[in-house]
């Protein structure tokens, strides 16, 4: 349609002042990206943060954060907590809570030669030959009376000193206990997350300089001794044991956009050693479990229904549910919360919920492999 | 003379053109000054000439929903370079036509989503870096893992 020139519509000058006046670069004639009104900067990311909600495109949303400090400010706001998007985005996004509603499936790959192990975040609808986004790896060491497993945020950076590591799973000599640390970077505790816990009684921030033992894990024999399967228990120290109970205590902290930062709290009000696992179900902990496996007469084994993640027998595979002695009845015992198990040679499917992070199921797997505790 | 169904809009740098009132009031500032007489529009001929071709084009297609992704037409339409789009961008939002808008930040956000990493990014858009020294370490690493 074309467009004429035509004659002057009368003006009133008292109109034209009441009118907004433009942007005062655009003003001036210049063109400032920069200068962006913030309420359009906004619509632009959060259009990138729904289109680019599975990884690889995930990345995007990442680089902007990483652009200056309103692009970053906007994405803070933007990208949810993982319990409730089901995303992750962020190096962070591994030490806080899983989603609500359903397992996140991942994928952990073992280099035997150089005894580390990859943990990964599956993409959605691929096989998991296809690759998925890199999320820990963990090194195994070996020390006279333990061994350790340093976790970290880097695939071959396995230094303790540095921002990318994570934490670490330490091992007792018979390998039957096991301690899950969270590291602390040191310019961590400097910078005071924003806290959703707040609400939660007997808060303790961590010093920065310290492992904060954030989980104890046992093994033990069945009763039937080594002709059943084993029994593990998680004690989880920073996971309130109402987080499972709809409208439960939450453990997320909200950190801030930190890439490397975790504040560890504990609602107990001391730590809790490796023998205080009694004492920690008093104090309200979560307390994991293993789901018992049903004797199959016919198949002659042990079997637990992984719903088609698991299809390699193996001693290490397993499902852990919260404990019923955390709250007294009531479904939520049912909800798998943690599930591991062979699917090849070096290749293990973990699928993770709420309220445990990636790094807690991570550890927990790690101890599947190292524990001596098996059954014939 | 003006026609009763046209308004007679004046661009910053002083031209004047006419646009059909049903394309004009895309525009709810223009709809809103409708009743009001004056309609100094503080944007450039062209890139005002854009938006009301822009808008023409969404009364063509009876303002149907707008889809995820920009149609062929206004993929073209948006091909211009990042001068002219941060002034249709400005002038969508001033003059208020919500089409414009919206097919201008879904450009944006595809050039932003081309952008290799984050250097690229801030030099498309011309942006500085303005994190402390100590940010910028933990951003460096973000991207290391970003990336892995």
């Amino acid at each position: 349609m074309a467009i004429k020139c035509i004659a002057r519509l009368r003006s009133r000058r008292v109109v034209q002042d009441q009118l907004q006046t433009p942007n005062e670069v655009e003003a001036e004639g210049g063109c400032c990206w920069a200068n962006l009104p913030q309420e359009l900067l906004w619509e632009v990311l959060l259009m990138i943060e729904e289109t680019e909600s599975i990884w690889p495109q995930r990345k995007n949303v990442v680089a902007c954060a990483g652009v200056c400090r309103s692009w970053r400010f906007i994405i803070q706001q933007i990208v949810k907590l993982p319990q409730l998007s089901g995303k992750l985005t962020f190096p962070i996004s591994v030490k806080q809570p899983g989603p609500k509603d359903s397992l996140l499936q991942c994928f952990i790959k073992r280099n035997r030669s150089t005894q580390t192990y990859y943990l990964y975040l599956g993409l959605t609808n691929s096989a998991l030959s296809d690759g998925g986004k890199f999320l820990l790896a963990a090194r195994k060491c070996r020390r006279p009376t333990c061994t350790d497993y340093i976790i970290s945020l880097q695939a071959e950076d396995f230094s303790k000193g540095t921002n990318t590591y994570a934490g670490r799973l330490r091992s007792n000599f018979l390998g039957t206990k096991f301690t899950v640390f969270d590291g602390q970077s040191p310019q961590a505790g400097a910078k005071m997350g924003k806290s959703r816990s707040s609400r939660l009684a007997n808060l303790r921030q961590v010093s920065p300089s310290s492992n904060y033992p954030m989980a104890h894990i046992s093994y033990e024999l069945n009763l039937l001794g080594s002709r059943g399967p084993r029994r593990m228990q998680c004690n989880m120290n920073t996971i309130p044991a109402t987080s499972i109970a709809p409208g439960g205590l939450d453990p997320t902290t909200q950190a801030e956009l930190n890439p490397y930062q975790s504040t560890p709290t504990s609602f107990l009000s001391k730590s809790a050693s490796m023998e205080n696992s009694v004492s920690d179900q008093k104090n309200g902990g979560l307390v994991l479990i293993n789901k018992a496996p049903r004797w199959h007469e016919q198949l002659q084994c042990w079997c637990l229904n992984f719903h088609g993640r698991v299809t390699i027998a193996s001693v290490k595979n397993f499902q852990l549910v919260a404990s019923p002695e955390n709250e007294p009845g009531g479904p939520e015992h049912e909800k798998i919360i943690l599930q591991f198990g062979k699917v090849g040679k070096d290749l293990f499917t973990m699928d993770y919920r709420y309220p445990i992070s990636a790094f807690q199921a991570f550890a927990i797997c790690l101890s599947s492999f190292e524990t001596r505790i098996a059954c014939e | 003379m003006l026609s009763s169904k046209n308004s007679a809009l004046e661009s910053k740098d002083n031209e004047i053109f006419e646009v059909e009132e049903s394309i004009a009031i895309q525009s709810e500032l223009i709809k809103t000054m409708a009743t009001m007489v004056n309609s100094k529009a503080y944007v450039n001929e062209r890139n005002q000439m854009g938006c009301w071709k822009q808008a023409n084009y969404h009364v063509e297609q009876n303002n149907k929903i707008v889809d995820e992704e920009l149609s062929d037409w206004e993929s073209k339409f948006f091909e211009v370079d990042m001068d002219d789009l941060h002034e249709l961008f400005m002038a969508a939002n001033y003059l208020e036509i919500e089409s414009l808008l919206n097919g201008v930040a879904k450009r944006v956000a595809d050039i932003i989503k081309a952008c290799m990493n984050v250097e690229v990014i801030r030099q498309t858009f011309g942006i500085n870096n303005d994190f402390a020294a100590q940010q910028e370490e933990e951003i460096r690493k973000l991207n290391s893992w970003n990336h892995i």
